[in-house]
C-alpha cells in the first residue's frame, strides 16, 4: 500500500485524459471570457459603471464556469466503470476524489485564475484591485470546485443532472460570492479586504478537509444505484 | 441495566415501526386539539387584543404569522439534518421519513415567510421587496429546501434517494450558518441596520404572548403534519411486513 | 511462485439477503458460502438479480436485510482487509477511451493497492493484446477492452475474485484460458465467484451452482 502512488496515479491519469481532449477542457475559460464581455453591452460601456459592476460581474461568471466545468467531473468514470474500481479500492476513497478533483482544478480553475487579470483590465479595474481580485479567485474557486463536486457526486447518476446541479450547489456558494467580491469591492474603496480574504481561505480549508469525505460518500450511493 | 442503555431501549423501540405508528396514532387528536386551540389563542390575542403599533399601525399584526413560519424555517431544516444523520448513521427508516416529510413542509413555511416578509415590507418600506438580511437568509433557505426536494424526487429509489438527500441535508445545515452570517455581514455594508425593523428588541407582554402561542401551534402543526404524514409512509413501506398485515385484517 | 494467497482458510458468507427495488423483490431470504479452493457459479437469466448480488456481495450495494462476513468479521468492519483481497470485473470495464492499454493496466495496478505478481507484458500476451499496447481505448473492441480488464487478473492477483459475466464478448479460446486460469485460481486456495446466463461449458471446473430467478 502507497498511498502517495495512488494519488499521483489518479492525478496523472486524469491530467493525461484532459490534456487528449482539448479543446473540452478550454471550454470553461472561454465562456467565462464571453460572459464577462456581454456585461458592457448589456449595460454600459461607461468605465465609471464597469468599475462598480466589475468584481461582481467576474465573480458571477468565475462562478457559473466553475460550475460548467464541473458538469462532467464524474461522469465518464460513471459511465464506463471506473468509478467502482475506484471506490472498491483499499485506498481512502477521499484521497482519490481529491486528486480527482485537483486535477480538474488543474485544467479548468487555474486558467480561470490565471485570464481573470485581463478581464479586469476589460472592465477598467485598477492594477491594485485586480491584485486584489485574482488572490480572492485564488482562495475561493478551489472552494467552489471542491463544493460542486460534492453536488456532482449526488447527482452523477441522473439523466437530468445539469439544472437539479446547479439549484444544489448555487445557494451553497453564497458566502464565497459574498465575501469574495466584496474584498474587490472593498479594495476599490481603499478599505480593508483582509477579513474577507480570511474568510475565504477559512472557508477553504474547511471544504478541502471536509470534502473529499463527503464527495467520496455522496458517490458510494450514486454508486448503488443504477 | 445503565440509564444509557434504558435510553438506547427507548430509542430503539421507539424507531420499531409498529410502536411508532401506534403511539402516533393515539397522540394525533390530542395534537389537534392543541393546535387548534393554540391558533385560536394566538389569532384573537394578536388580531384583538394586541395594541396596534404606534408607528406601523395594523400592519405589523402580520409578525403573528411572519415570525413564527420564520422560525420554523430554520427549525424544520435542522431537524430534518439531525433526522438526516441519524438515518445515514444507523439507518434507521424512520427517520429518513420524517427527514422526508419534514422538507415540504419545511419549504412551505419558509415559503409563508418570506410571502409575508413582503407583505408586511410594502406598508414599511413602500416595496414588494427588499435586500434585507432576514428576507435574503429565508430565500437563500427555500432554494436549499428546493434542492433537498429536487434531489429526492429525481431518484427513484427509495433508499437511494433517502442517503443522496441525507447528504445534501448535512452540508446544508454546515453551510447555513455561514450563509446566514455572510449575508447579514453583506446587509450591515450595504444598508444602515436601522432598517432592520424585523428586529423586536422590546416586545409587550399582551404582544409576546399570542405570538409564543402562535409559535407553539406552528410547532404542533408541524409535528402533526409530520405524523400523519410519518404514518402512511410507513405502511407503504412496510407494506409485506407482519404487522401491517395484522392490522389490515383486524379492521 | 505467482501470487501471494494466504495459507488460512478464506470464507466469504452472505446470510438471508434481501433486496428489493421499488417494491419488486429481486432477491429473497438468500444465503450463500464461498471457501478458499472453491468457485461459486450463479446462474439465472437477464434480470434474476446477479449483478445486483455480486454487487451486493463486494459492498457497492447494500442488502436491505441479511449479512455479509468476510473471515467471520461482519463486512463493515472488515472492509479495507476485504478491499485488499478483492478483484472485481463488473459489466463496465472502467477503461477510458483516451488513455492506452498500457496506461489504462497501470492505472487499475496503482489503486488496486497489491503488489504486481506478474509484468505487464507477459499478461498482455496471455489476454491476446499483445501489439495493442499503445492503442487508446476507443479503438478497442468490447471484446479487447474486457480483455484488458481480465489481464488484472494475471498482474494483480488477488484472493477473492468477483467476476461479473468474464465470458461475455470473449472468444472460444480466451474462455478455455479464462476457465484454466480460474481452476489454477482455486487450486490456490483462491475464492471465485462468477457469473453468467449463458449456458457455458464448465466441467473443467468444480463449481458449485446457484441458481436465481424462477
Amino acid at each position: 500500500m502507497n498511498y502517495r502512488n495512488a494519488f499521483m496515479a489518479m492525478l496523472i491519469r486524469d491530467l493525461r485524459i484532459a490534456f487528449r481532449q482539448r479543446a473540452e477542457i478550454m471550454l470553461p475559460v472561454i465562456f467565462f471570457v464571453v460572459v464577462v464581455s456581454l456585461f458592457p453591452l448589456a449595460i454600459s460601456p461607461d468605465p465609471a459603471v464597469l468599475k462598480t459592476i466589475g468584481p461582481g460581474v467576474i465573480w458571477v461568471a468565475a462562478l457559473l464556469s466553475v460550475l460548467m466545468s464541473l458538469q462532467n467531473l464524474f461522469r465518464s468514470d460513471f459511465d464506463d466503470g471506473a468509478i467502482e474500481q475506484i471506490l472498491l479500492s483499499p485506498y481512502p476513497g477521499a484521497l482519490l476524489v481529491l486528486a480527482r478533483v485537483l486535477a480538474q482544478w488543474c485544467v479548468t480553475g487555474l486558467p480561470l485564475i490565471l485570464i481573470s487579470p485581463l478581464l479586469g483590465l476589460l472592465l477598467h479595474l485598477d492594477f491594485h484591485i485586480i491584485k486584489v481580485l485574482f488572490v480572492s479567485l485564488l482562495l475561493g474557486v478551489p472552494y467552489l470546485s471542491m463544493v460542486g463536486a460534492i453536488g456532482v457526486a449526488l447527482t452523477v447518476g441522473l439523466r437530468q443532472a445539469g439544472a437539479l446541479l446547479s439549484l444544489l450547489v448555487l445557494p451553497l456558494y453564497v458566502p464565497v460570492l459574498i465575501f469574495g467580491s466584496n474584498a474587490v469591492v472593498s479594495a476599490a474603496k481603499d478599505m480593508s479586504y483582509n477579513g474577507q480574504l480570511l474568510w475565504l481561505s477559512a472557508l477553504l480549508v474547511i471544504a478541502t478537509t471536509l470534502g473529499p469525505f463527503v464527495i467520496s460518500s455522496a458517490l458510494k450511493v450514486s454508486c448503488s444505484y443504477r | 441495566m445503565s440509564k444509557v442503555d434504558k435510553l438506547w431501549l427507548w430509542f430503539h423501540r421507539m424507531a420499531s415501526p409498529a410502536y411508532f405508528y401506534n403511539i402516533a396514532g393515539r397522540l394525533l387528536p390530542w395534537i389537534a386539539v392543541a393546535t387548534i386551540i393554540l391558533m385560536l389563542v394566538g389569532s384573537v390575542g394578536g388580531l384583538v387584543y394586541a395594541p396596534a403599533d404606534y408607528q406601523q399601525g395594523d400592519g405589523f399584526r402580520i409578525i403573528y404569522v411572519h415570525v413564527p413560519s420564520a422560525w420554523m424555517s430554520m427549525f424544520v431544516y435542522m431537524v430534518m439534518a439531525v433526522n438526516s444523520a441519524i438515518f445515514l448513521i444507523w439507518h434507521i427508516k424512520l427517520s429518513d421519513i420524517v427527514a422526508r416529510s419534514s422538507a415540504v413542509i419545511g419549504a412551505s413555511f419558509t415559503f409563508l415567510a418570506l410571502v409575508t416578509g413582503s407583505i408586511w415590507g410594502k406598508p414599511m418600506w413602500g416595496t414588494w421587496w427588499i435586500w434585507d438580511a432576514r428576507l435574503t437568509s429565508e430565500l437563500i433557505l427555500l432554494f436549499l429546501y428546493l434542492g433537498y426536494i429536487g434531489l429526492r424526487s429525481a431518484i427513484d429509489d427509495r433508499r437511494v434517494a433517502g442517503r443522496a438527500a441525507g447528504i445534501l441535508a448535512l452540508v446544508g445545515a454546515i453551510n447555513i450558518p455561514i450563509i446566514h452570517y455572510s449575508v447579514v455581514w453583506w446587509n450591515t455594508l450595504h444598508q444602515p441596520a436601522s432598517v432592520s425593523k424585523l428586529d423586536n428588541p422590546s416586545i409587550e407582554l399582551s404582544m409576546l404572548i399570542p405570538l409564543l402561542s402562535m409559535a407553539l401551534a406552528f410547532k404542533l402543526f408541524y409535528l402533526f403534519i409530520v405524523l400523519v404524514n410519518s404514518r402512511s409512509e410507513l405502511l407503504e413501506q412496510e407494506k409485506r411486513s407482519q404487522w401491517v398485515k395484522e392490522l389490515v385484517t383486524s379492521q | 511462485m505467482n501470487r501471494p494467497v494466504s495459507s488460512g482458510n478464506a470464507e466469504l458468507l452472505a446470510e438471508n439477503l434481501s433486496y428489493e427495488i421499488n417494491d419488486k423483490l429481486i432477491l429473497t431470504d438468500l444465503s450463500l458460502a464461498v471457501r478458499s479452493g472453491e468457485i461459486l457459479f450463479i446462474e439465472g437469466g437477464n434480470g434474476s438479480g446477479k449483478t445486483t448480488l455480486l454487487r451486493i456481495l463486494c459492498g457497492l450495494m447494500q442488502a436491505d436485510e441479511g449479512r455479509i462476513s468476510w473471515n467471520g468479521e461482519s463486512i463493515q468492519s472488515a472492509l479495507l482487509d476485504c478491499y485488499q483481497q478483492l478483484t472485481y470485473i463488473g459489466h463496465a470495464t472502467g477503461v477510458k477511451s483516451d488513455l492506452t492499454t498500457i496506461e489504462n493496466i497501470r492505472f487499475f495496478s496503482a489503486i488496486s493497492g497489491l503488489p504486481a505478481s506478474s509484468d505487464i507484458q507477459s499478461a498482455l500476451e496471455w489476454v491476446g493484446l499483445s501489439g495493442y499496447e499503445n492503442s487508446p481505448g476507443r479503438h478497442l473492441s468490447y471484446g479487447q477492452q474486457r480483455r484488458i480488464a481480465l489481464s488484472r487478473l494475471m498482474i494483480n492477483s488477488s484472493l477473492l475474485w468477483i467476476l461479473d459475466e468474464p465470458f461475455a464478448g470473449l472468444d472460444k479460446k480466451m474462455i478455455e484460458k479464462l476457465q484454466d486460469r480460474f481452476v489454477e485460481h482455486a487450486d490456490d486456495g483462491g475464492l471465485l465467484i462468477l457469473t453468467s446466463h449463458q449456458s457455458i461449458d464448465l466441467n473443467k471446473m468444480n463449481s458449485i451452482r446457484i441458481h436465481l430467478g424462477n
